[in-house]
């Protein structure tokens, strides 16, 4: 990216090559935290990325590692790196409130494996971001707190429910950030906030320390402005971790890295006719088809295919992830952790009262539906259907990729709607969903790119969303990094000043 | 909303361990109800012969060699309980609750 | 075990008569043993698995519930709860899985349970009770125990979550039995089962072992009626208290004015001897189960239940049948020994050893089990002595080739007992070496018989027997070092008479 001048100052520079500076002497750690800090104090209150800076924890961290570099440590691979985190990430002593009123000012007790990983790798926790409560949202606007905005129309939804971390990489709060991805909850806001986003295959990072939503589907998944700090920070969070069953038994991540870009001759991408047509924006479309006919034009050739079952995805995904949801979150009842609230003096009064106060409307609906489908009577109906249409919709990936290398089409179906446009309206924002559910109900890595930009006053950005294989991480990753390299489109920054508004 | 559909709201929030007063039901219930329409397109789809997913990946028997680890960290653990009896926790009365 | 009598009742084998109706009752019971498995740690956190140890202690981030946990299974507990199921002669499912029963409970951390709901690890097997009565049990699967919430302190209860995610295996058998001396009799012999296994130490009091007891009545020849369950039994007397109890009071309720027996959970008061409802059917929760997709699946490889089948060792039953017919040993003395595993080891070591099964026997029952129960004895369990199989050998080897007479013997033994010395040091250390030596043994024997002409006498006349008052003389005049054989051999030929 061009970095923006800054008179001296370490900001808007990609991760790697703020580390890589770092480590050559331009600046130190400390010098790029107090910088960083100092643009989300000013730009925070306008954005709300953040919703907690521990700026003493960052300083004395930063101070620890320039000691560490001049006692001859090796620096990592994020030395001196700020990073920013979702608010249901485990920090141990940081507040993990998963954006709820129910877990305000729960201190987390230990720290997650992804978060230990990337410490181990030098990165600097510079603060927790917003979220929609518990991660249920496409639009930031169910957090118990405040609601991000997009930075590049202040009205408009930065998308969810990591809006906070797509909104502090894209305003450049923080160079990277990590989110969750449960069914879109990072690639959406990434489409959203015009960054990348990747979700990688399921298992390939640890879950262990991330507040579970839908277990069999959530994700850790880095947020960045280029895509070679995409891969550096998915390199540095995955790996096998043994305190999670459900993690793969794989080495970490591995980038391949070429030495020149490639051209992407003999790539074919499916292009499916069930991502196109009823309810996708025609702005959204337009901006596609483009991004679809450049990869085209270096050398992949683009098969049309389908997915037969895709239309079946949102209520499977609704049904899973909620069901899931419903006894994931069972245990926010006022024991042990998180608010009380008293009730009727007995029990399971207590029990009732706490969660009626304590969880917002969005997530009440989730756990009453995930609680229906589960219900006696009802569990084959609904969920015991629903993990078998999923299986319908895995098999529609597996034939799929028989014939092609990668799937391509719009992240998201709209440009960022409007804050409060589709509130009201529960079914039309899981809707919103359509194109991301697919790729997490298959367990499947996907990667969203900036693709350009749609829409009149002001152009708003758009995604291109690359789902691959299982463990196909480094083919997407090269794919974007050879759109990257011949497009524009990732290197433009909103303007924002401190007064609020795009300036 | 029928009463019927009502009721069941209401006994699926009651397990839920979340309440509902009528009005709030009565608020819910369409909602509840136009989304459960849409799903109802899961029913036509023919599953036969199809095994559910039971998980996102095809690993099994994932183990633990059975070796103790420091338990804790005690304070901080506590420090987050509401109602901190000691070293234990507190809740309300159970007297005549519970399994 | 007697049958009681209650009022109101003839008791005909395991029927119940009623005097009022005339109308003959069976009961039918089924029951539900939990048992905690004897591992180091818990079933899906490294916390230790322990008894007694102060409140919450054993807790760690996974097993309070804290937020982004996950479960990661024991391996150690899984290979006991295979070996518990081949032991009982029950299937291993070639796969299974884990799922969540979710209800709302202070002692639940995450307010659901990791249990096994429709398909665990194991099903079938039987166990045979003494009465000559096969139980056959539908099914065994795994799951966390639940933390203790503590009921009597201030306002509040207090909740104690050491407990909480300790490995248990609950086993369900089908309705066999009809009487609580059959019930007493299984629990009995699953419990040592699990004991010699090393699957669990089955501690009721410990809470180690609990049981639930499901009992319906009906008339004979009639179908079965709604069924009750009984909760919360921590001892097998409990459990036979709660059965007795319950029939009675099932029937009478059927018979009488009042409401039916209605399908509920009662608990048992053990203080009062009664059961009172806890809850009702409609009052049953909807514990919404399905598959934990935090735990991958788990797969039994015939290679991995044989690995467990050998790893088990003999059973009691098997070892009793074995004793008697090989080793020729008593009813009695071959369930002394197999009574626990250890002690069964120990005799079999010896027996190998000695060449000699029934002296070693003897020893064992006799002396050495009870030394363990002497406070004059530091060991409370055999392998504890410093006494080991091939001491006791020796031992029965000495007096064997007449080195030691019995009560010498019993000084050496229980000097091994206590300080672990070879035996033929002892026996040197002690000065109990017999004396072989014919010239002193016949000065001692001459000196016996003066003045005893009336025995002599009594010898004479065929009364070999009453030649035993006159060893007495000789053992006691030889501090018993004299060999008995011998003894007796030189006082026969002193009188007159050979044998």
């Amino acid at each position: 990216m061009s970095a923006r001048e800054t008179g001296g100052a370490p900001l808007g520079l990609g991760a790697v090559e703020l580390r890589d500076r770092i480590v050559a002497g331009e600046f130190t750690a400390l010098e790029v935290t107090e910088a960083y800090l100092a643009r989300a104090r000013e730009l925070n209150s306008s954005l709300h990325a953040y919703q907690a800076m521990d700026e003493q924890r960052a300083l004395e961290r930063a101070r620890q590692l320039d000691q560490a570099l001049v006692d001859g440590e090796t620096p990592g691979p994020l030395f001196g790196v700020p990073i920013a985190l979702k608010a249901n990430m485990c920090l141990e002593g940081a507040e993990t409130n998963c954006g709820s009123r129910m877990l305000s000012g729960y201190r987390a007790p230990y720290t997650a494996t992804f978060v230990a990983r990337a410490l181990e790798a030098g990165a600097v926790p510079i603060a927790i971001t917003e979220m929609d409560e518990f991660a249920m949202g496409s639009s930031g606007e169910n957090s118990a707190f405040e609601c991000p905005r997009n930075p590049w129309d202040l009205a408009r939804a930065a998308g969810g429910s990591s809006s906070g971390s797509a909104v502090a990489v894209a305003a450049d709060l923080a160079p990277i950030s990590l989110g969750s991805d449960t069914g879109g909850s990072v690639r959406q806001p990434a489409a959203f906030c015009g960054i990348y986003g990747l979700k990688p295959t399921y298992g390939r990072v640890s879950r262990y320390g991330l507040v579970a939503f839908g277990s069999s589907l959530d994700q850790v998944s880095p947020f960045a402005r280029c895509v070679r700090d995409l891969e550096v920070l998915l390199e540095v969070i995955s790996g096998h971790d043994p305190k999670d069953s459900t993690s793969l038994p794989l080495e970490a991540f591995q980038a391949e890295r070429p030495a020149e870009l490639q051209r992407l001759v003999g790539l074919r991408i499916g292009v499916p006719r069930q991502y196109q047509g009823e309810g996708l924006d025609e702005s959204v479309s337009t901006v596609c088809d483009r991004a679809l006919a450049h990869l085209e034009s270096l050398g992949a050739e683009l098969v049309p295919i389908d997915l037969p079952h895709t239309r079946y995805a949102i209520p499977t995904y609704y049904v899973v992830a909620t069901a899931e949801a419903s006894s994931n979150l069972g245990r926010y009842d006022g024991s042990l952790f998180g608010s009380r609230v008293e009730g009727d003096g007995s029990l399971q009064g207590m029990f009732a009262a706490t969660r009626v106060a304590g969880f917002g409307d969005e997530v009440k609906r989730r756990i009453l539906l995930g609680t229906y489908v589960l219900s006696a009577g009802y569990y084959e109906a609904w969920y015991g259907k629903a993990q078998r249409v999923r299986t319908l919709l895995r098999r529609d990936f597996e034939s799929a990729f028989e014939s092609v290398d990668l799937i391509a089409g719009p992240t998201a179906p709209t440009l960022p709607f409007a804050l409060g446009e589709k509130t009201s309206d529960a079914l039309s924002m899981y809707l919103s969903d359509t194109f991301t559910v697919p790729a997490s109900l298959a367990g499947l890595p996907a990667l969203s790119l900036p693709a350009g930009f749609g829409g009149a006053e002001p152009p708003l950005p758009v995604g291109l969303q690359l789902i691959g294989p299982a463990l196909s991480e480094a083919r997407l990753l090269r794919v974007a990094a050879a759109f990257e390299a011949t497009t524009g489109h990732h290197a433009q920054r909103p303007t924002l000043s401190a007064a609020g508004g795009t300036a | 909303m029928p009463e019927s559909k009502l009721d069941l709201l209401q006994k699926t929030a009651e397990l839920a361990r979340l309440e509902l007063n009528d009005e709030q039901a009565r608020a819910l219930g369409p909602q509840f109800d136009a989304i459960l329409a849409h799903f109802e397109i899961l029913a036509a789809v023919d599953v036969e012969g199809v095994p559910p997913t039971r998980g996102a990946t095809d690993l099994a028997d994932v183990r633990r060699q059975d070796l103790i680890q420091e338990s804790g960290p005690f304070e901080a653990l506590l420090a987050n309980a509401p109602d901190r009896q000691g070293e234990h926790y507190g809740v309300p009365k159970t007297i005549g609750e519970g399994e | 075990m007697s049958v009681s009598q209650v009022a109101g009742f003839r008791r005909e084998g395991t029927e119940w008569i009623s005097e009022s109706s005339g109308t003959r009752w069976i009961p039918v019971i089924g029951l539900e043993v939990h048992a905690q498995l004897r591992t180091m740690t818990k079933l899906f956190c490294g916390c230790a698995n322990r008894f007694g140890a102060s409140p919450n202690s054993l807790t760690c981030s996974v097993c309070t519930g804290q937020p982004g946990t996950l479960p990661v299974l024991n391996c150690d507990a899984l290979e006991l709860a295979v070996r518990a199921a081949l032991a009982i002669g029950a299937e291993v499912a070639p796969t299974s899985k884990f799922d969540r029963k979710n209800y709302f409970y202070c002692d639940v951390p995450k307010n659901y349970q990791i249990t096994q709901y429709d398909m665990p690890y194991c099903s079938g097997g039987s166990i045979t009770v003494p009465s000559g009565r096969t139980v056959r049990l539908n099914r065994i699967h795994m799951e966390e125990d639940a933390g203790k919430s503590v009921h009597d302190q201030g306002d509040s209860t207090l909740v104690d979550l050491n407990r909480a995610g300790v490995p248990l295996i609950e086993s369900v058998t089908e309705a066999d039995l009809d009487n609580a001396e059959d019930a007493a009799a299984y629990l009995s012999a699953l419990r040592e089962i699990l004991i010699y296994t090393g699957v669990s130490n089955a501690d009721m009091e410990k809470g180690e072992m609990r049981c639930d007891v499901n009992i319906s009545v009906h008339p004979v020849g009639a179908p079965w009626r709604t069924k009750v369950e009984i909760k919360n039994l921590n001892s097998i007397s409990n459990v036979v208290a709660s059965i007795e109890h319950e029939i009675p009071r099932q029937i009478a309720a059927w018979e009488g004015v009042g409401p039916d027996p209605v399908q509920e959970t009662r608990l048992f008061d053990a203080e009062k001897g009664t059961t009172r409802t806890m809850r009702s059917k409609e009052g049953e929760a909807d514990y919404r189960y399905f598959p934990d997709p935090d735990l991958p699946p788990l797969t039994a490889s015939p290679a991995f239940i044989e690995e467990q089948r050998a790893a088990l060792p003999e059973l009691p039953g098997a070892r009793r049948a074995r004793y008697q017919a090989e080793m020729g040993l008593s009813a009695y003395d071959a369930g002394v020994l197999t009574a626990a595993r250890d002690v069964a080891d120990f005799f079999e070591a010896a027996a190998r050893l000695s060449g000699r099964p029934k002296e070693a026997a003897n020893w064992i029952s006799n002396e050495i089990l009870r030394a363990l129960s002497d406070d004059e004895y530091e060991a409370q369990l055999i392998d504890e002595l410093p006494l080991k199989p091939f001491d006791l050998a020796d031992l029965i080897g000495l007096v064997d080739k007449g080195t030691l007479h019995m009560s010498g013997a019993r000084q050496v033994l229980r000097q091994m007992m206590k300080s672990g010395k070879a035996a033929g040091e002892l026996v040197i250390e002690l000065g109990l070496e017999q004396v072989q030596d014919d010239e002193q043994l016949e000065a001692w024997c001459a000196e016996a018989l003066v003045g005893r002409e009336a025995v002599i006498e009594q010898v004479r006349g065929g009364k070999t027997k009453a030649v035993g008052s006159l060893m007495g003389a000789v053992m006691q005049a030889s501090a018993g070092k004299a060999n008995p054989q011998k003894v007796r051999e030189i006082l026969l030929r002193l009188i007159g008479t050979a044998e």
